[in-house]
């Protein structure tokens, strides 16, 4: 045996985790493991696609393109990296082409901002405050949530899906270097200047 | 607390007010209905262009450099044996080329003026002497001239 082949095969043995392992089943034939893949990841999938492109419908198209890229690509696989930074690479490719590609029309369906009868937090209306109160809270709310998101809509491509990996994804250091092909070091950097960025523009709701 | 200016983390205030924008969307119901259609789509596509089944199987990692390699080697090697292979193809057009035609044969043996031109034409002296092969002849010297 090869010492390439070798290398390969510790280093896959090093980061399998369950995920890998459905893959590499996946690849050897067992079909029903990509429907298993399919419902560990769309859900997180698609938060992390909607963030990035604020469009609902565009966001379940860009998972489906995510999954579909999975399935008839299944052979690319290798298990040197966790299945996470393969299929959120993928994700990322596809959801800063859209972004490029789509950047004057952006519209942002507020899935993140309740409307009517749900606007007030639950928590709010636990505290018993009185209608006002709540409404004003619920508008401060808002306001936060809207300058947050706007902020970190506004980041730079690679700043932004370093961030929303980071901080909403909870993917570590080294995830997301796989997923932006990057170094350890170029995404901390990266990281830091968008976090940098972001305390600059909320500076005044800190 | 102080915050180290050289982590990437984000401190905590700011981690607190980037936790405000929360997303939760839900998938469609026909989610993976709708993929499975696409993927039988995709595939029956694919099943038609042969040359796409082609180019996933050397898109498979642990052999495309393999398989690169081997193209590579193959074409190589077809190229030589055209070329030096006297009984080939090549070897006939170029001992073709090389063989004189009888047109050829008979154009270099024209004349001895033939020769004198083309040495003149060599030299850079045909241009020269242009004008004295074209023009009118002068008139010879009376001494030269035919006496009848």
């Amino acid at each position: 045996m090869g010492a390439g082949l070798t290398a390969i095969l510790d280093a896959s043995v090093r980061v399998l985790d369950a995920d890998a392992e459905l893959m590499l089943r996946f690849q050897a034939g067992e079909a029903s493991c990509f429907d298993e893949l399919v419902g560990r990841y769309r859900k997180p999938l698609l938060g992390f696609v909607y963030r990035m492109v604020g469009d609902r419908d565009a966001s379940e198209e860009i998972l489906q393109e995510v999954f579909l890229r999975v399935y008839l690509h299944r052979a690319r696989y290798q298990p040197t990296a966790r299945f996470s930074t393969w299929v959120y690479r993928i994700a990322s490719h596809l959801a800063l082409n859209h972004r490029r590609d789509h950047r004057r029309e952006e519209r942002m369906e507020r899935l993140d901002e309740p409307v009517g009868e749900e606007a007030a937090p639950r928590e709010l209306a636990d505290q018993r405050l009185n209608a006002e109160q709540v409404l004003l809270r619920a508008s401060e709310e808002a306001v936060r949530r809207g300058r947050v998101r706007e902020a970190v809509t506004g980041l730079p491509g690679r700043q932004r899906v370093a961030v929303i990996l980071h901080k909403y994804q909870g993917l570590d250091y080294e995830e997301i270097a796989g997923a932006l092909e990057l170094s350890a070091s170029a995404t901390k950097s990266l990281l830091f200047r968008a976090y940098e960025r972001l305390r600059r523009e909320l500076k005044d709701l800190l | 607390m102080k915050r180290d200016p050289h982590s990437p983390l984000p401190d905590p205030e700011l981690r607190q007010l980037l936790g405000v924008w929360h997303v939760e969307p839900e998938p469609a119901a026909d989610f993976t209905q709708r993929l499975h259609q696409r993927i039988a789509v995709e595939e029956a596509r694919r099943a038609a262009r042969p040359w796409l089944r082609l180019t996933a199987w050397a898109g498979w990692q642990p052999y495309r450099a393999a398989a690169a390699l081997a193209t590579l080697v193959l074409v190589i090697a077809a190229g030589a044996l055209l070329y030096w292979n006297p009984g080939g193809s090549a070897s006939a057009t170029v001992a073709g080329v090389a063989a004189p035609t009888v047109q050829t044969a008979q154009v270099a043996q024209i004349d001895p003026l033939m020769r004198d031109l083309q040495a003149m034409d060599r030299d850079g002296e045909l241009l020269e002497h242009l004008d004295f092969l074209s023009a009118p002849a002068a008139p010879a010297p009376a001494h030269l001239q035919d006496q009848d």
